[in-house]
């Protein structure tokens, strides 16, 4: 169970499943936020309980997910009062994939709810942007509720991963469940006090990336942006430092060990 | 007395081409060819008889390192060729005696080119305008380059002027480049030849990524292992620095001196920008990595 915006949680499935079938309804949602605030696993939850298996879909990134969702578009429910299609990451959906969906959005066709996770609504296409119905923006969860959801978890309560978490508890989770975010931690506040040296190996976190956009990958950039909060005053180590978590957000391909390696030099520079 | 003619030399395409050369221009009417030490005896034996017809012969005599009992019969030819090497054989009896010393393949003094335009002279095709691809695309091994020369000439009319082009379609890319040509080449502070692999590497895809993540590990292991020496690590260096024992002694020990730390995190910071721009789709790093190739490779020649 995610903790925090029960209210939001509440109007989700109010907007989308209709408590009395009304004729002709439809609506599209966005569930907007930072990351990591658990808005698709709070979706996913409720359509599971909710709608029956044959008439939730979750959308596949690309153009063929897209192609698959208006296909599912076109029936009528079979178990439910509604069918409803999730949208996962809408704001790192290609361009051609967010151009299939355009024509689904514009005119839904009725007794269909269409939810988006977007984490940046600025990367949407404006003409996607405007066929928004209504925008659920999710906020961050207070300390009591972190503590709460760690003790949920059938893991040991971590302090430091809480703190580094900053009240996103799907981010608590991902460092508690991985591991290695300790060892990134302490090795970004050495390399800002220039105590990593070159040759030292990165740390497991970073050797073990995956190519293209994935939990960790976001969870690392969290943790390293967390712990150069220190050192902000310190240009010639932040910049380095920030530079990094820039490739590594917008370069998914690139290699992150060689990368490491130059943030580690420029530093010394 | 028998003719006899000597053949010595590194260069052994040249060496047999010029053994076979020899043997046709003496218009024996039979050709035997023997490897020494192996087929001495039967050598001596065939040599010892002669045709009752009073024909010629011609014997050639592969890996030769002295010279063995000569025929009495005049009308007959001996060919003898040296294993290559240094070793040069040398006899007083010799009609004519010839060396191919190694082709010298100099940055402004290339003489594989200049063999290359000669060999199509004798095809009777001008090679000039590829002459240059055809020594990137088969190095210095003349027997490949003979190959791809031979089937330019049978496709092309005499006389020709042959185009790159023309080229291109008919040469055999029997030499993979890879990026780690491109770092020998800049090791050796040999731009041109650098530049030509880099084209040519580039010349089928776009391989920019590739050659960029080779740069980048060599830039980055000189890197570890010049911090190494300067932490005066003691123990394993290869295990610290994460290669081979080998690669350390053979290619990064050898190359420690080329650039300053200075010059290494400079370079590393301009590949990794380049890196992360090719990956945007940015055309622009082809030519970045271009100039950054000319700029490392330019810093070995200061050095030297």
């Amino acid at each position: 169970m995610i903790p925090g915006n029960q209210k939001l949680q509440s109007s989700l499935r109010d907007l989308t499943i209709p408590t009395q079938l009304v004729k002709h309804r439809s609506t599209v949602v966005a569930l907007v936020g930072d990351r990591f605030l658990g808005q698709k696993s709070v979706a996913v939850e409720l359509y599971r309980n909710e709608i029956h298996e044959a008439d939730f879909i979750e959308m596949e990134p690309g153009v063929d997910g897209s192609r698959e969702v208006v296909e599912f578009s076109m029936t009528s429910p079979v178990g439910s009062s509604v069918k409803v299609i999730l949208v996962d990451n809408a704001d790192r959906l290609s361009e051609p994939s967010q151009d299939a969906l355009l024509k689904l959005l514009e005119s839904p066709p009725s007794l269909l709810s269409i939810v988006l996770v977007a984490y940046d609504t600025g990367a949407l296409q404006p003409a996607l942007a405007s066929r928004i119905r209504s925008e659920l923006r999710w906020d961050r969860v207070s300390l009591d509720e972190m503590y709460e959801y760690a003790s949920s978890l059938l893991l040991p309560v971590s302090d430091t991963a809480v703190k580094m978490a900053m009240g996103l508890p799907e981010l608590y989770r991902i460092i508690v469940e991985n591991g290695g975010f300790d060892e990134l931690y302490d090795s970004i506040v050495s390399v800002a006090k220039r105590e990593v040296f070159i040759m030292a190996k990165p740390p497991r976190v970073i050797c073990d990336l995956e190519n293209g956009h994935n939990d960790t990958r976001d969870a690392v950039i969290h943790v390293i942006r967390y712990a150069c909060k220190q050192f902000f005053h310190d240009y010639s180590a932040s910049l380095p430092i920030l530079r990094f978590c820039s490739v590594l957000s917008s370069s998914t391909s690139a290699n992150a060990e060689i990368h490491w390696t130059r943030m580690i030099a420029d530093t010394r520079v | 007395m028998s003719s006899l003619i000597l053949i010595s030399g590194e260069e052994d395409f040249l060496s047999e081409t010029e053994a076979r050369r020899e043997a046709l221009s003496s218009l024996a009417s039979e050709t035997f060819e023997y490897n020494i030490p192996d087929d001495l005896e039967s050598y001596i034996h065939d040599s010892q008889t002669q045709f009752m017809s009073g024909k010629s012969r011609v014997f050639i005599l592969w890996g030769v390192k002295d010279i063995p009992v000569l025929p009495e019969s005049e009308l007959d030819t001996i060919i003898c060729v040296a294993p290559p090497g240094k070793r040069i054989l040398q006899d007083k009896r010799a009609k004519r005696s010839f060396v191919f010393p190694k082709l010298k393949s100099f940055q402004d003094n290339n003489d594989v080119v200049k063999w290359i335009i000669r060999e199509g002279d004798f095809f009777n095709i001008n090679l000039n305008r590829i002459a240059g691809a055809l020594f990137v695309n088969s190095g210095t091994c003349l027997r490949k380059l003979h190959r791809e020369i031979e089937k330019i000439a049978a496709s092309v009319p005499p006389g020709t002027i042959v185009s790159p082009d023309e080229a291109r379609s008919l040469i055999v890319f029997s030499t993979e480049v890879t990026p780690r040509d491109i770092i020998d080449a800049i090791c050796d502070g040999h731009t041109h030849k650098a530049i030509a692999y880099l084209d040519k590497l580039q010349e089928r895809a776009d391989e920019t990524g590739w050659i960029i993540a080779y740069m980048q590990r060599h830039v980055v292991q000189q890197l570890k292992l010049r911090e190494s020496f300067e932490l005066k690590l003691t123990g394993d260096v290869a295990k610290s620095i994460g290669v081979h024992p080998f690669i350390l002694k053979k290619l990064l020990l050898t190359r420690l001196d080329l650039w300053t730390t200075k010059f290494l995190m400079t370079s590393l910071g301009t590949l990794c920008d380049l890196d992360v721009a090719h990956k945007r789709g940015d055309g622009s790093a082809r030519f970045g990595l271009e100039s950054e190739i000319i700029r490392m490779s330019e810093e070995v020649n200061n050095v030297k």
